[in-house]
Protein backbone atom coordinates (compact mmCIF):
# COMPACT_ATOMS: atom_id res chain seq x y z
CA UNK A 1 0.00 0.00 0.00
CA UNK A 2 1.62 2.90 -1.00
CA UNK A 3 0.32 6.62 0.62
CA UNK A 4 0.32 8.47 -2.71
CA UNK A 5 -2.28 11.59 -2.20
CA UNK A 6 -3.78 11.69 -5.74
CA UNK A 7 -4.70 8.26 -5.63
CA UNK A 8 -6.38 8.53 -2.26
CA UNK A 9 -8.08 11.14 -3.21
CA UNK A 10 -9.55 9.35 -6.38
CA UNK A 11 -10.08 6.07 -3.68
CA UNK A 12 -12.10 8.70 -1.09
CA UNK A 13 -14.51 9.82 -3.48
CA UNK A 14 -14.81 6.20 -4.95
CA UNK A 15 -15.69 5.06 -1.21
CA UNK A 16 -17.98 7.87 -0.67
CA UNK A 17 -19.72 7.04 -3.62
CA UNK A 18 -20.34 3.20 -2.27
CA UNK A 19 -20.97 4.30 1.22
CA UNK A 20 -23.48 7.24 -0.12
CA UNK A 21 -25.32 4.39 -2.53
CA UNK A 22 -24.53 1.21 -0.53
CA UNK A 23 -28.22 0.39 0.03
CA UNK A 24 -29.05 1.00 -4.15
CA UNK A 25 -26.30 -1.56 -4.69
CA UNK A 26 -27.23 -3.85 -2.29
CA UNK A 27 -29.19 -5.10 -5.72
CA UNK A 28 -29.94 -9.47 -5.29
CA UNK A 29 -33.01 -8.75 -3.81
CA UNK A 30 -34.35 -6.60 -6.74
CA UNK A 31 -33.05 -9.80 -9.08
CA UNK A 32 -35.25 -11.87 -7.49
CA UNK A 33 -38.03 -9.75 -7.86
CA UNK A 34 -37.07 -9.23 -11.70
CA UNK A 35 -37.15 -13.07 -11.78
CA UNK A 36 -40.64 -12.68 -9.98
CA UNK A 37 -41.61 -10.14 -12.48
CA UNK A 38 -40.21 -12.44 -15.81
CA UNK A 39 -42.12 -15.40 -14.63
CA UNK A 40 -45.54 -13.55 -13.93
CA UNK A 41 -45.18 -11.83 -17.71
CA UNK A 42 -44.94 -15.40 -19.17
CA UNK A 43 -46.96 -16.83 -17.49
CA UNK A 44 -49.73 -14.03 -18.38
CA UNK A 45 -48.65 -14.91 -21.95
CA UNK A 46 -48.86 -18.49 -21.43
CA UNK A 47 -52.35 -18.01 -20.63
CA UNK A 48 -52.37 -18.53 -17.04
CA UNK A 49 -53.90 -16.04 -14.30
CA UNK A 50 -56.68 -15.74 -16.13
CA UNK A 51 -58.31 -11.94 -15.63
CA UNK A 52 -61.32 -14.08 -14.85
CA UNK A 53 -60.24 -15.88 -11.59
CA UNK A 54 -58.71 -13.20 -9.78
CA UNK A 55 -55.56 -14.45 -8.94
CA UNK A 56 -53.82 -12.54 -11.64
CA UNK A 57 -54.85 -9.30 -9.42
CA UNK A 58 -52.77 -11.35 -6.17
CA UNK A 59 -50.09 -11.93 -8.37
CA UNK A 60 -49.50 -8.93 -9.56
CA UNK A 61 -49.68 -7.29 -6.13
CA UNK A 62 -46.97 -9.88 -4.43
CA UNK A 63 -45.02 -8.81 -7.69
CA UNK A 64 -44.95 -4.95 -6.53
CA UNK A 65 -44.33 -5.56 -3.07
CA UNK A 66 -41.50 -7.97 -3.85
CA UNK A 67 -39.98 -5.09 -5.53
CA UNK A 68 -39.90 -3.41 -1.88
CA UNK A 69 -39.54 -6.36 0.72
CA UNK A 70 -37.15 -8.30 -1.60
CA UNK A 71 -34.36 -5.67 -1.38
CA UNK A 72 -34.68 -5.23 2.54
CA UNK A 73 -34.74 -8.50 3.34
CA UNK A 74 -31.79 -9.23 1.57
CA UNK A 75 -29.95 -6.08 2.66
CA UNK A 76 -30.34 -7.35 6.26
CA UNK A 77 -29.93 -11.45 6.32
CA UNK A 78 -27.42 -11.41 3.32
CA UNK A 79 -25.72 -8.00 2.68
CA UNK A 80 -25.13 -7.09 6.43
CA UNK A 81 -23.62 -10.22 7.42
CA UNK A 82 -21.19 -10.43 4.44
CA UNK A 83 -20.38 -7.06 3.27
CA UNK A 84 -20.90 -5.34 6.53
CA UNK A 85 -22.99 -1.97 7.63
CA UNK A 86 -22.07 1.17 6.68
CA UNK A 87 -23.53 4.66 7.17
CA UNK A 88 -23.00 7.40 4.86
CA UNK A 89 -22.03 10.64 5.57
CA UNK A 90 -25.25 11.97 3.92
CA UNK A 91 -27.98 9.06 3.12
CA UNK A 92 -29.50 9.24 -0.35
CA UNK A 93 -32.71 7.62 1.07
CA UNK A 94 -33.27 7.60 4.92
CA UNK A 95 -35.41 5.17 6.79
CA UNK A 96 -38.75 8.02 7.06
CA UNK A 97 -38.66 8.27 3.72
CA UNK A 98 -38.71 4.53 2.70
CA UNK A 99 -41.56 3.86 4.66
CA UNK A 100 -43.28 7.11 3.54
CA UNK A 101 -42.58 5.65 0.11
CA UNK A 102 -44.30 2.26 1.09
CA UNK A 103 -46.66 3.70 2.45
CA UNK A 104 -47.47 5.30 -0.58
CA UNK A 105 -47.13 1.92 -2.29
CA UNK A 106 -50.22 0.46 -0.30
CA UNK A 107 -52.07 3.33 -0.63
CA UNK A 108 -51.43 2.49 -5.09
CA UNK A 109 -51.49 -1.48 -4.75
CA UNK A 110 -54.69 -1.74 -2.32
CA UNK A 111 -56.77 1.52 -3.01
CA UNK A 112 -55.76 3.07 -6.75
CA UNK A 113 -55.28 -0.06 -8.62
CA UNK A 114 -58.28 -1.94 -7.84
CA UNK A 115 -60.55 0.87 -7.47
CA UNK A 116 -59.33 3.78 -9.97
CA UNK A 117 -56.21 2.89 -12.13
CA UNK A 118 -58.01 -0.21 -13.48
CA UNK A 119 -61.39 0.99 -14.48
CA UNK A 120 -59.32 4.17 -16.30
CA UNK A 121 -57.59 1.56 -18.11
CA UNK A 122 -60.97 -0.01 -19.32
CA UNK A 123 -60.45 2.89 -21.03
CA UNK A 124 -57.25 3.54 -22.29
CA UNK A 125 -57.61 1.31 -25.62
CA UNK A 126 -58.92 4.77 -26.58
CA UNK A 127 -55.45 6.03 -26.90
CA UNK A 128 -53.38 5.01 -30.02
CA UNK A 129 -50.47 3.45 -27.17
CA UNK A 130 -50.50 2.00 -24.14
CA UNK A 131 -50.10 4.62 -21.76
CA UNK A 132 -48.48 3.05 -18.65
CA UNK A 133 -45.36 1.15 -20.49
CA UNK A 134 -45.16 4.79 -22.66
CA UNK A 135 -44.22 6.22 -18.89
CA UNK A 136 -41.90 4.28 -17.92
CA UNK A 137 -40.30 3.57 -21.10
CA UNK A 138 -39.88 7.29 -20.77
CA UNK A 139 -38.48 7.70 -17.49
CA UNK A 140 -35.85 4.86 -18.33
CA UNK A 141 -34.89 6.97 -21.57
CA UNK A 142 -34.66 10.21 -19.63
CA UNK A 143 -33.11 8.68 -17.18
CA UNK A 144 -30.72 6.78 -19.66
CA UNK A 145 -30.54 10.37 -22.06
CA UNK A 146 -29.54 12.32 -18.63
CA UNK A 147 -26.70 9.75 -17.39
CA UNK A 148 -25.03 10.13 -20.72
CA UNK A 149 -21.69 11.57 -20.15
CA UNK A 150 -21.37 10.07 -16.90
CA UNK A 151 -18.94 8.04 -15.48
CA UNK A 152 -21.35 5.13 -14.14
CA UNK A 153 -23.45 5.39 -17.54
CA UNK A 154 -25.11 2.45 -17.68
CA UNK A 155 -26.42 1.93 -21.06
CA UNK A 156 -29.33 -0.48 -20.26
CA UNK A 157 -31.47 2.48 -19.22
CA UNK A 158 -31.62 3.45 -22.34
CA UNK A 159 -31.80 -0.20 -23.96
CA UNK A 160 -35.03 -1.07 -22.13
CA UNK A 161 -36.18 2.52 -22.01
CA UNK A 162 -36.46 2.41 -26.07
CA UNK A 163 -37.66 -1.77 -25.59
CA UNK A 164 -40.96 -0.27 -23.30
CA UNK A 165 -40.84 2.89 -25.70
CA UNK A 166 -41.26 0.42 -28.93
CA UNK A 167 -43.81 -2.18 -26.71
CA UNK A 168 -46.08 0.85 -25.90
CA UNK A 169 -46.87 1.05 -30.08
CA UNK A 170 -47.35 -2.10 -30.46
CA UNK A 171 -51.39 -1.25 -30.03
CA UNK A 172 -50.84 1.57 -32.92
CA UNK A 173 -49.95 -0.99 -35.29
CA UNK A 174 -52.59 -3.76 -34.07
CA UNK A 175 -49.83 -6.11 -32.99
CA UNK A 176 -50.60 -6.87 -29.52
CA UNK A 177 -53.64 -5.33 -27.46
CA UNK A 178 -53.30 -2.56 -25.19
CA UNK A 179 -54.23 -5.28 -22.12
CA UNK A 180 -52.03 -7.76 -24.36
CA UNK A 181 -49.17 -5.36 -23.57
CA UNK A 182 -49.59 -4.39 -20.33
CA UNK A 183 -50.73 -7.51 -18.69
CA UNK A 184 -47.82 -9.74 -19.82
CA UNK A 185 -45.04 -8.25 -22.05
CA UNK A 186 -44.57 -5.09 -19.85
CA UNK A 187 -43.91 -7.49 -17.20
CA UNK A 188 -41.05 -9.48 -18.89
CA UNK A 189 -39.11 -6.12 -19.98
CA UNK A 190 -39.59 -5.10 -16.24
CA UNK A 191 -38.65 -8.44 -14.86
CA UNK A 192 -35.35 -8.52 -17.35
CA UNK A 193 -34.52 -4.93 -16.49
CA UNK A 194 -35.06 -5.41 -13.02
CA UNK A 195 -32.62 -8.67 -12.92
CA UNK A 196 -29.84 -7.01 -15.07
CA UNK A 197 -30.06 -3.81 -13.28
CA UNK A 198 -30.16 -5.95 -9.65
CA UNK A 199 -27.17 -7.72 -10.98
CA UNK A 200 -25.05 -5.17 -12.48
CA UNK A 201 -25.12 -3.63 -8.82
CA UNK A 202 -24.61 -6.20 -6.86
CA UNK A 203 -21.36 -6.87 -9.34
CA UNK A 204 -20.09 -3.01 -8.39
CA UNK A 205 -20.73 -3.86 -4.60
CA UNK A 206 -18.68 -7.00 -4.56
CA UNK A 207 -16.23 -5.32 -7.00
CA UNK A 208 -15.38 -2.39 -5.43
CA UNK A 209 -15.30 -4.12 -1.50
CA UNK A 210 -14.39 -7.80 -1.87
CA UNK A 211 -10.66 -6.37 -1.91
CA UNK A 212 -10.48 -8.84 1.10
CA UNK A 213 -10.86 -11.97 -1.39
CA UNK A 214 -8.51 -10.41 -3.64
CA UNK A 215 -5.45 -10.11 -1.43
CA UNK A 216 -4.81 -9.74 1.90
CA UNK A 217 -2.69 -6.87 3.70
CA UNK A 218 -0.37 -8.36 6.36
CA UNK A 219 0.87 -5.31 7.86
CA UNK B 1 11.40 26.34 6.49
CA UNK B 2 12.67 23.09 7.52
CA UNK B 3 14.18 20.29 5.19
CA UNK B 4 12.22 17.99 3.24
CA UNK B 5 13.65 14.48 5.07
CA UNK B 6 13.06 16.70 8.30
CA UNK B 7 8.89 17.19 7.47
CA UNK B 8 9.19 13.22 5.66
CA UNK B 9 9.94 12.26 9.54
CA UNK B 10 7.62 14.45 10.87
CA UNK B 11 4.90 13.01 9.58
CA UNK B 12 2.78 11.44 12.22
CA UNK B 13 3.88 7.63 12.51
CA UNK B 14 0.09 6.69 13.93
CA UNK B 15 -1.73 8.22 10.81
CA UNK B 16 1.11 7.45 8.31
CA UNK B 17 1.22 3.84 8.59
CA UNK B 18 -0.34 2.61 5.60
CA UNK B 19 -2.66 0.20 6.90
CA UNK B 20 -3.88 2.52 9.79
CA UNK B 21 -4.05 5.40 6.99
CA UNK B 22 -6.37 3.46 4.77
CA UNK B 23 -8.66 2.41 7.57
CA UNK B 24 -8.65 6.51 8.63
CA UNK B 25 -9.36 6.87 4.77
CA UNK B 26 -12.44 4.61 4.53
CA UNK B 27 -13.85 6.48 7.88
CA UNK B 28 -13.48 9.61 6.50
CA UNK B 29 -16.07 8.95 3.74
CA UNK B 30 -18.63 7.71 5.70
CA UNK B 31 -20.18 8.16 9.06
CA UNK B 32 -19.37 5.23 10.73
CA UNK B 33 -18.81 1.60 9.17
CA UNK B 34 -18.53 -1.91 11.12
CA UNK B 35 -15.74 -4.27 11.59
CA UNK B 36 -17.09 -6.26 8.58
CA UNK B 37 -17.03 -3.29 6.11
CA UNK B 38 -13.75 -1.62 7.25
CA UNK B 39 -12.23 -5.64 6.91
CA UNK B 40 -13.62 -6.12 2.90
CA UNK B 41 -12.64 -2.36 2.03
CA UNK B 42 -9.15 -2.56 3.44
CA UNK B 43 -8.23 -6.12 2.85
CA UNK B 44 -6.58 -6.57 6.27
CA UNK B 45 -7.23 -9.78 8.53
CA UNK B 46 -9.38 -9.99 11.42
CA UNK B 47 -6.07 -9.67 13.52
CA UNK B 48 -4.34 -6.81 12.19
CA UNK B 49 -6.68 -4.91 12.22
CA UNK B 50 -8.11 -5.31 15.44
CA UNK B 51 -4.62 -4.31 16.34
CA UNK B 52 -4.88 -1.12 14.28
CA UNK B 53 -8.45 0.15 15.71
CA UNK B 54 -6.54 -0.37 19.10
CA UNK B 55 -4.14 2.04 18.37
CA UNK B 56 -6.16 4.29 16.60
CA UNK B 57 -8.67 4.60 19.54
CA UNK B 58 -5.68 4.83 22.24
CA UNK B 59 -4.70 7.94 19.66
CA UNK B 60 -8.06 9.20 20.10
CA UNK B 61 -8.59 9.17 16.40
CA UNK B 62 -11.43 6.62 16.34
CA UNK B 63 -13.99 5.87 18.48
CA UNK B 64 -15.04 2.59 18.94
CA UNK B 65 -18.42 1.65 19.37
CA UNK B 66 -19.38 -2.46 20.73
CA UNK B 67 -23.32 -3.59 20.92
CA UNK B 68 -25.37 -6.06 20.05
CA UNK B 69 -27.85 -6.52 16.85
CA UNK B 70 -29.75 -9.66 18.03
CA UNK B 71 -27.38 -11.98 19.17
CA UNK B 72 -24.53 -11.02 17.25
CA UNK B 73 -21.61 -8.64 18.31
CA UNK B 74 -20.93 -5.57 16.20
CA UNK B 75 -18.22 -3.29 16.55
CA UNK B 76 -19.54 0.07 14.76
CA UNK B 77 -15.99 2.31 14.26
CA UNK B 78 -16.52 6.42 13.07
CA UNK B 79 -13.66 9.26 13.44
CA UNK B 80 -13.59 11.09 15.99
CA UNK B 81 -13.61 15.42 15.36
CA UNK B 82 -9.86 15.65 15.82
CA UNK B 83 -9.37 12.52 13.74
CA UNK B 84 -11.01 14.16 10.48
CA UNK B 85 -8.93 17.01 10.90
CA UNK B 86 -6.03 15.38 11.63
CA UNK B 87 -6.41 13.12 8.43
CA UNK B 88 -7.02 16.49 6.33
CA UNK B 89 -3.96 17.93 7.68
CA UNK B 90 -1.84 14.98 7.60
CA UNK B 91 -3.22 14.54 3.59
CA UNK B 92 -2.39 18.35 3.30
CA UNK B 93 1.06 17.79 4.52
CA UNK B 94 1.55 14.83 1.93
CA UNK B 95 0.53 16.98 -0.80
CA UNK B 96 3.28 19.50 -0.14
CA UNK B 97 5.75 17.45 0.11
CA UNK B 98 4.92 15.96 -3.07
CA UNK B 99 4.91 19.31 -4.87
CA UNK B 100 8.56 20.06 -2.72
CA UNK B 101 9.71 16.13 -3.85
CA UNK B 102 8.49 17.36 -7.61
CA UNK B 103 10.47 20.31 -7.33
CA UNK B 104 13.47 18.77 -6.04
CA UNK B 105 13.64 15.79 -8.51
CA UNK B 106 13.29 18.60 -11.66
CA UNK B 107 15.65 20.72 -10.22
CA UNK B 108 18.50 17.41 -10.13
CA UNK B 109 17.01 16.52 -13.30
CA UNK B 110 18.22 20.51 -14.87
CA UNK B 111 21.78 19.93 -12.82
CA UNK B 112 22.77 16.56 -14.32
CA UNK B 113 21.82 17.41 -18.20
CA UNK B 114 23.18 21.46 -17.58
Amino acid sequence: MEADPKSSEDDRQRLESITQSYAAYQGLGVSIAGVLALSYGWIRLAGGFDEHHGWWLLAMQLVLWSNILLPRLFSRFYYRPKFGYVKPLSPQITDRQFWAVSAGAVVFGVILVPFVILPAWEHSDRLPFEPFTLAIGVALVGSGLFNLNKPNYKPYFLVFGLALLTLAFLPTFHIQTHKQVLSSWFWVAVGVFDIVFGWDSHRTLVRNLAISDREQNHV
Amino acid sequence: MSSLPDQINGLDRVIHEPARLAILTVLSACDEADFTFLLRVTGLTNGNLSTHLSKLEAARLVGIEKKFVGKKPQTIVSLTDSGRSQLEDHWRQLKELRKQASAVSRKALRLTFS
